[in-house]
């Protein structure tokens, strides 16, 4: 007994102590490249050579197009690919449910929805955008939440409520920029989701909210984890479930707002994430699966945001398009198996 | 030591628990009876998972309701019937038992470790602790969890039916884990289906019915008095084969 005790001990410490494995290399590289390649690459390609000038000071051209146009977009995608995986992941794991995430259960329309309100009333005011966005995103998330504990408080009914509120919030915002044309110059980019002509004015107020977001995020993982094990377990491990479900819509609403705020409706970012991450890692701690959520999210994010640049050059197409175009069929794959997944679930 | 005054929990018009008192000391306490009788509910109450209106639960002379979640966890284990499978290895699962003990950052400390290790020791779940929830059987499972009880370390655990869905061999080993509990002095209270289980396991049985307690005895007196034979249709002997696996059998 005590040699198995003993090796158990051994197998148990080294399993904490072991470094994170090779993904979060990988994650870091292609983010890392993806950045560069993002700086360089677009509808005006700045050469290498141009980009050290640029730094040095010695090409003003370069300097204004990296400087005003790029670094802008790189930071913009970084910070919605990380707060909309990490909303979607939140979202799936405070509900048990593969199929939440902002776009999903309405959180995207609400804050889509004000924004577009609050761009009539206060047309051109970047500030009036992004609290619109998260008033939005905010009353839609309390709004689920009232809906789902009325009929019972059963998780599922969440995500009904959730699918319900986004259809109803869709319809008026098209209505609104139907009336009003001017409202949102480009329509079909906040729709689909586009990081064109992203600004660094625009970033300002959005990116402290995302950054405040994931911090909450990593604060939080461990009560998701605990909340994983069900109610009844999580209450005896003095996990304040009730409290915990809402800060987590709270947090999740923030980030998802923020996001749209920056870059329009996103819609299956929040949902193929947490899943890519989950399929790479397998089994893991919340800690992890955040960190590993927020850096795929900003990889596949600034990926995205670069196809949608060079493809079709010197056309640009919303980077929600590839998106989408990664989304669908993997959303499909996870109705698919679905049926698989409840009975493990429920197990 | 558990004290229930006069307990009551209703559902819309139907009372699921109707005006129970119990007193539970140190030691094996069985809940039984038929399906839909409030045994999983009473256990609830007791841990303070439902609100209830009328009645009281004292806890060592304290009412439950007064405490906050942490200072429960602390002095309570729910082991509940149906349990989700998550998506962690199994070693962190039984981590989650140190959570009550844990500050706002979560790290362990050496004590949580100690903790930890212990109850995989006591649940013989060496072997398991690496491997993915989801991938361990029914019976597996049953002890992670049955460990992840263990490394909560509290002075009263509440079992709901632990044995149920296990294969024999899995019953005897998490009946074992129950006795060897019961040896460090811990207060167990235990919801069971299985009349041999429940008889040969506790030191006193809780008989419920339509969300009353009918009767509470030592399993010896319950046999004598008739009662289960009352509510089950059945009734139990002493099973003097030294060869047998239960002190009781079951009889018509």
């Amino acid at each position: 007994m005590s040699t198995s005790l003993t090796s158990s001990t051994k197998k148990t410490t080294s399993n904490k102590n072991k470094p994170l494995p090779w993904l979060i290399w990988a994650l870091l590289g292609a983010f890392l490249v993806l950045i560069f390649l993002s700086i360089i690459f677009g509808s005006s390609s700045v050469s290498l050579k141009e980009l050290i000038e640029a730094i040095k000071g010695e090409n003003d051209t370069a300097a204004l197009i990296v400087t005003y146009i790029r670094i802008p977009r790189v930071i913009a995608s970084i910070a919605v690919g990380a707060a909309l995986g990490c909303s979607g992941l939140i979202l799936q794991s405070m509900l048990n449910n593969s199929l939440a995430s902002p776009g999903i259960i309405g959180i995207n329309s609400g804050a889509g929805l004000v924004v577009v309100v609050v761009s009539l009333i206060f047309p051109g005011s970047l500030i009036a955008r992004a609290i619109g966005a998260f008033i939005g995103a905010f009353f839609t998330s309390i709004m689920i939440y009232g809906i789902a504990k009325l009929s019972g408080a059963a998780r599922g009914t969440i995500i009904l409520a959730g699918v319900a509120i986004s259809g109803l919030f869709s319809a008026l915002t098209n209505t609104i920029i139907e009336l009003y044309p001017s409202t949102i110059l480009n329509r079909a980019s906040f729709s689909v989701g586009s990081l064109k002509n992203i600004t660094l004015d625009q970033l300002k107020i959005a990116v402290p909210l995302i950054i405040i977001g994931l911090i909450a995020a990593f604060l939080i993982a461990s009560s998701l984890s605990v909340l994983s094990l069900g109610d009844d377990v999580a209450s005896s491990l003095g996990l304040n479930v009730k409290a915990t479900r809402f800060i987590s819509l709270l947090i999740s609403a923030l980030l998802a707002s923020a996001a749209v705020a920056i870059g329009g409706l996103l819609s299956f970012l929040g949902l193929i994430a947490p899943h890519i991450v989950r399929k790479l890692i397998g089994v893991s701690n919340y800690k992890r699966l955040v960190l590993h959520t927020m850096i795929f999210g900003a990889d596949i994010t600034l990926l995205c945001d670069l196809l949608a640049r060079v493809l079709f050059k010197p056309y640009e197409l919303p980077v929600g398009i590839f998106l989408a175009v990664i989304g669908v069929p993997f959303f499909l794959f996870l109705l698919f198996s679905r049926g698989r997944r409840d009975r493990l679930d429920t197990n | 030591m558990i004290q229930i005054n006069d307990l009551s929990y209703k559902i819309g018009d139907k009372k699921i628990l109707d005006s129970v008192c119990l007193k539970i000391d140190k030691g094996i306490t069985a809940i039984i009876g038929p399906n839909g009788s409030g045994k999983t509910t009473l256990l609830k109450a007791i841990e303070g998972l439902i609100e209830f209106k009328e009645g009281e639960v004292l806890i060592d002379g304290e009412k439950q309701d007064k405490k906050t979640r942490k200072e429960r966890a602390l002095m309570m284990t729910y082991f509940p019937q149906f349990r989700p499978v998550p998506q962690i290895e199994a070693e962190l699962l039984i981590e989650h038992g140190r959570f009550p003990y844990t500050g706002f950052q979560k790290k362990m400390s050496e004590k949580d470790q100690e903790a930890i290790q212990k109850a995989i020791e006591s649940t013989d779940t060496y072997a398991l602790v690496n491997k993915k929830v989801s991938r361990l059987s029914g019976g597996e499972r049953q002890k992670i969890y049955i460990a992840t009880a263990l490394a909560q370390d509290t002075d009263i655990i509440l079992f709901d039916e632990p044995t149920t869905y296990l294969d024999l061999s899995y019953q005897l080993e998490v009946l074992e884990i129950i006795k060897s509990l019961k040896s460090e002095g811990k207060t167990i209270v235990v919801v069971l289906h299985d009349l041999i289980e429940a008889f040969s396991l506790s030191d006193q049985i809780v008989l419920m019915n339509d969300g009353k307690i009918i009767s509470i005895g030592t399993p010896e007196s319950m046999i004598v008095s008739g009662i289960i034979k009352d509510v089950f249709h059945s009734s139990l002997v002493k099973d003097d084969d030294s060869n047998s696996v239960f002190k009781y059998k079951l009889i018509k």
